[in-house]
């Protein structure tokens, strides 16, 4: 009978099929069982010896059970396994995430850097008064410099500022006469220009840095840490002479061409160099107009634009590509 | 500014290349644009001598020439013989090329073999003036045998000179000397520019400024003898090298004084200028001219004129007229060196729609001290072409005399300033090397000769030091003091978490022109009266496409979305933070209104086509979920949504968003009509949030609150309540009724159809029951459930699916 069920056992297909062997065998009225019990009728001579034997034989059916059913749920898993097998390779479900605007991310990550070097950001109105847009900026009517922006007016007092420099008056008014002022102003920009390196809206980040004893030297400095934040740990500024009615003296300042390292390309027409923003120290007429005294203080100012920037950075090479809100575009920065 | 090399040179003696001076230049701030030069469209084209020139026997309308190369005597035959023997001609030797491809070979022409062709200059694409047709006939003293680019120095270097607005003295050859002699300190050499050989036989012109507020000086000289001609090459050379075009020999001496010195002359044929006498007056009402280009030009009395005793005869410093203009009859000569105000000048020109050379220099301002000078300089020339001779001194009016500037420079400032150790000595050196006078003692005392007006106080000259020395040689170092904590505000904050709240649901940034065309009002439907409609304008648009400031982002998503469908992409959820602006109540000073907005779209399905799920188009709670997360991460609370109408959302689907009470902004499906306008359809969603008004209700710190310690009971209700309770309101009274023990209410079905009345709906909820201070029993759950059911049942109306 115990080779017989053993036999049963082995052959099992099924996890069902092992419970009814076992209940045939081992179960209250199961042919093993009623052995088991027949041995309390044997006389007590054969009792020891078919007693052992008869457990021994339950023990092993029961034991046999197991190791069966333990192979009989290892095949089913595995079956159960290779019936919901995947193909690994199919694409995965998405949540979806949106994209910033490649703008938004180089202006966040300029933030960043002076944000690190202690300046905080300042804001400003994007229409702005004939005031600080130009006069407060050292440009009083009809000065010919104020050609170098041209205008969208609103009024003949109002108008869609051209720079961000009018925050820098607003803010040192807001200041005057505490020192020091550590400021980036970030924001939209307009001028009625419009071709593949102009947009007739822009933006730009100002920098203004109000302090006893502020140089060029530190213009210098602190730019030269921005572009190597931005653009890797060996670049170079470049600062050459330059003019703005409300900086003096003046600079326009280029880093080594991110295109070509500096060897020469088409982008930095073969000089090696590519401008980023104009700066200088901050005009005595304007620190006075806004309430500072330029034989205490003095300070520097930067405005860098942001396009420019982003342009060279991600290598786009229209600028009025950012204002298409092409997804195809958008899509590809993070 | 185009700095021909050689002519450049004339004033400073230099060793270096023109890419040399050039590159010094540019980092002194005197950009050099580009190195050029006039680049002749020919080739093997060498000097020649005439030797003779005879009929040719076979042909009436050819000449025999028998010419000198400099090697060998050539027989060139030739179609004109405005040559005499000896005159310097070109001659195109055979294998030539000329502009236009033409290639010279050795041809017979009539029986006598040609050995190349003499040219003239049309053919060989040389702009001289008129009066210089038929063979070119070089300037005495040119060699022969000498490539012809060579004797007429055409591959001469020409700078571009890229000039910031403050240097107008580099206007003048001479100011870039001046320039390159601080650079290098080499000497500049001066012109001679002492008047010689006048005759005083004429009585003296009457000049008269008028208006001394537009014209601080005039200095007038009177030329006898004139004889308009052509220039000598070389001149017209110089001229073309500069981009002007040659006229005759007066006109030329006035443009090339004037690129030398950057004071603009002016010539009158003297003979036409009534009463003999110059007036420098505002132009009267009515007044017209005729000027140099031929048009009439109505004056206005804002703008200055030259007049003689009866009319105009110049807009002053703009243009000249064309009844005084110097022609080949002209005997006698008045020429003009004057001081011109430089708004005035550009306004005129402006208004004219005129853009000189001259009026260039009198917009950016010319050396006020320069006018005589410049007259005398232009007299040298005119004697020497043998064009004209002065009669009689320059008569100079000067209204308002220009003095000398002295500024004093700190030399500690100035290094101070500059974060750079520089010596007095070397400072001083700076200023003496382009000749200005230095007195040093403590301070350097420099006096400012008047050409450069952009040096006015101390921190000009500190610049002027930082430029010459070279700002290559500023050291680069961080500004030191009290080191302060940059941080970013409570709105910027904001902002940023906004914008990631965005793209974490998906959405992508797009960023749109402040400006719109007015059609957008009628794409969205509004009417007259709608404050949508009242826009800041702008004066001088670009484009009708950018005539007003936006009143809202919808336009300009609907747009966006446009675009990208256009280009196939049909699934776009778009985002923009920007501002819009209304006008001020006192539009003419005030500055609009400037409000901060968030604009979303959302069009196509979502989630994205996928091999496993069937795609769903998005609907009003795609967007509103969007609008509800955004404002809860922003800790934004107190949000309501309640029905509304907007004139480009379609009734029924459109929503009010309020914040506490107060309106923040609309959500809603884009109206069938404004989807045609825009050229769409389907299923477009669109909302607007105030940002300005949500940022005061905006909690970005996380508040810890305890996890709870006893469990939660789940019930679920299904509310049958009439269409017009909104579900707001019966979770309102759900939360009421349930007081602090209903933790959540999670609606989980809406069910219309057989099993509820008609113009009812089902709203199954979920509630959760927990006492934060002990373990509800099933009784206590089912007291809030039977609770909640009456107040639903007493307040609404409503009826329950068991």
């Amino acid at each position: 009978m115990a080779r017989v069920a053993g036999r049963q056992i082995k052959q099992a297909a099924e996890l069902e099929e092992l419970r009814q062997i076992q209940v045939r065998y081992l179960g209250k009225k199961g042919e093993m069982t009623s052995v088991l019990r027949a041995i309390a009728g044997l006389s007590p001579a054969e009792r020891p010896a078919a007693g052992s034997l008869a457990n021994r034989l339950r023990d092993e059916l029961l034991a046999a059970i197991a190791a069966r059913e333990d192979e009989l749920k290892k095949e089913t898993r595995r079956r159960l396994a290779e019936s919901s097998r995947v193909d690994v390779t199919l694409p995965g479900r998405k949540t979806g995430l949106g994209h910033l605007h490649p703008l938004t991310l180089v202006l966040d990550e300029i933030a960043d850097i002076f944000l690190g070097l202690g300046f905080t950001i300042a804001e400003g109105p994007e229409i702005e008064s004939d005031y600080y847009n130009f006069e407060a900026l050292n440009m009083p009517k009809e000065h010919p410099a104020r050609e170098m922006q041209d205008s969208f007016y609103i009024t003949a007092e109002v108008l869609l500022r051209t720079h961000t420099s009018p925050v820098q008056v607003r803010t040192m008014e807001k200041t005057a006469p505490q020192l020091p002022v550590r400021i980036i102003a970030p924001g939209k920009v307009y001028r009625r220009d419009d071709d593949a390196t102009h947009s007739p809206m822009f933006h730009q980040v100002e920098g203004l840095v109000i302090d006893r004893d502020i140089s060029l030297a530190n213009l210098k400095g602190t730019l030269l840490l921005f572009a190597r934040q931005m653009f890797g740990a060996e670049q170079q500024v470049r600062l050459r002479p330059s003019f703005f009615p409300f900086t003096e003296p003046s600079a326009e300042v280029d880093i080594a061409c991110v295109i070509c390292s500096g060897l020469g390309c088409r982008v930095c027409k073969d000089s090696g160099w590519i401008e980023i923003l104009g700066a200088g120290m901050v005009h005595p007429r304007v620190l006075e107009m806004s309430g500072y005294d330029p034989e205490e203080c003095s300070g520097f100012a930067f405005g860098m634009g942001v396009e420019r920037i982003a342009m060279l950075k991600y290598g786009v090479d229209d600028l009025r590509l950012f204002f298409t809100n092409d997804m195809r575009l958008l899509r590809q920065f993070r | 500014m185009r700095v021909p090399f050689s002519w450049l040179r004339d004033f400073i003696e230099l060793e270096l290349a023109a890419q040399e001076a050039a590159e010094l230049l540019t980092r002194s701030g005197v950009e050099v644009e580009e190195i050029t030069s006039l680049a002749p469209e020919f080739s093997g084209v060498v000097t020649a001598q005439v030797l003779s020139a005879e009929k040719h026997p076979q042909a009436d309308r050819l000449y025999v020439t028998k010419v000198f190369d400099g090697r060998e005597q050539l027989t060139v035959v030739a179609g004109v013989a405005n040559m005499k023997p000896g005159d310097i001609v070109p001659l195109a030797t055979v294998g030539a090329c000329l502009p236009g491809g033409l290639k010279i070979g050795a041809v017979k022409r009539r029986g006598i073999e040609s050995c190349g062709m003499l040219c003239s200059a049309k053919e060989l694409g040389l702009e001289f003036s008129a009066g210089t047709d038929g063979i070119l006939v070089l300037d005495k003293g040119t060699q022969p045998g000498l490539p012809l680019e060579q004797a007429l120095n055409l591959n001469d270097p020409i700078l571009l000179l890229g000039l910031t607005p403050n240097r107008a003295d580099c206007l003048g050859l001479l100011g870039v000397a001046y320039e390159l002699a601080a650079l290098t300190g080499r000497q500049v050499r001066l012109p001679d520019l002492l008047l010689h050989d006048v005759d005083h036989a004429l009585p003296q012109p009457r000049i008269e400024i008028a208006a001394p507020s537009l014209c601080s000086r005039y200095a007038g000289l009177l030329f006898k003898d004139v004889r308009v001609g052509t220039s000598p090459l070389w001149l017209q050379v110089r001229l073309i090298q500069a981009g002007i075009r040659p006229i005759n020999n007066i006109v030329d001496v006035t443009n090339y004084c004037m690129w030398e010195l950057g004071q603009p002359l002016h010539a009158f044929d003297y003979e036409t200028l009534d009463g003999r006498a110059i007036v420098v007056r505002t132009a009267r009402e009515g007044e017209k001219i005729v000027t140099l280009d031929e048009q009439e030009r109505k004056l206005t009395p804002e703008m200055l004129v030259i007049a003689d005793a009866a009319k105009p005869v110049a807009v002053a410093g703009v243009m000249g007229g064309r009844d005084t203009e110097i022609t080949a009859d002209t005997t006698t000569v008045l020429l003009e060196a004057a001081h011109f105000n430089p708004v005035s000048i550009r306004r005129t020109g402006r208004s004219l729609g005129l853009y000189s050379e001259a009026q260039q220099r009198f917009e950016k301002g010319v050396d006020v001290n320069g006018c005589v000078q410049a007259a005398c300089r232009a007299a040298d020339l005119l004697r020497r072409l043998g064009a004209a001779r002065p009669a009689g001194e320059v008569v100079d009016v000067c209204a308002v005399p220009g003095t000398l500037r002295q500024i004093s420079l700190r030399p500690e400032r100035a290094r101070k300033l500059l974060g750079l150790q520089i010596s007095q000595k070397e400072m001083a050196s700076i200023f003496r090397r382009q000749g200005f006078v230095v007195e040093e003692g403590t301070q350097l005392h420099i006096t400012v000769p008047t050409r450069r007006a952009d040096l006015q106080a101390e921190v000009d000259l500190i610049e002027e030091v930082a430029r010459i020395h070279g700002y290559e040689n500023i050291p680069a170092t961080l500004p030191a003091g009290v080191v302060s904590q940059g941080f970013r505000s409570g709105r910027q904050l904001a902002l940023k978490k906004l914008r990631e709240t965005m793209t974490s649901c998906g959405y992508t940034e797009v960023i749109n022109y402040s400006f719109l065309s007015t059609v957008h009002f009628d794409s969205l439907g509004l009417n007259a009266a709608d404050k949508l409609k009242n826009a800041v304008s702008v004066a001088n648009p670009l484009s009708e496409e950018q005539a007003v400031m936006r009143t809202q982002l919808t336009a300009g998503l609907l747009d966006n979305v446009v675009y990208n469908r256009n280009r196939h992409q049909l699934n776009t959820k778009l985002f923009e933070l920007g501002a819009v602006y209304f006008p001020a109540a006192d539009a003419q000073t005030a500055l609009p209104e400037q409000r901060l907005k968030l604009g979303l779209v959302i069009t196509g399905v979502f989630p994205a086509e996928h091999w496993r799920d069937k795609p769903v188009p998005c609907d009003f709670f795609d967007l509103k979920g969007t609008v509800e997360e955004v404002l809860e991460r922003l800790g934004v609370s107190g949000v309501s949504f309640q029905d509304t109408e907007l004139p480009w959302c379609q009734t029924g689907q459109t929503a009010q968003i309020r914040v506490r009470g107060e309106q923040a902004g609309w959500l809603g499906r884009i109206h069938e009509e404004t989807l045609e306008a825009y050229d769409l359809d389907g299923n477009v969603f669109a909302g607007e949030l105030d940002v300005e008004t949500l940022l005061p209700h905006v909690r970005l710190n996380s508040e810890y609150r305890p996890l709870p310690r006893y469990p939660a009971l789940l019930r679920d209700m299904a509310v049958i309540v009439p269409d017009q309770v909104s579900a707001d309101r019966v979770t309102m009274v759900i939360s009421e009724a349930g007081g602090p023990w209903v933790e959540t209410v999670t609606l989980f079905d809406l069910y219309r159809g057989p099993q509820v009345p008609a113009g009812c709906r089902s709203l199954a909820y979920a509630i959760t029951y927990r006492d934060v201070n002990r373990t509800l029993s099933d009784e206590d759950a089912t007291r809030l459930h039977s609770k909640i059911e009456k107040a639903l049942e007493e307040k609404l109306g409503a009826g329950f699916r068991k």
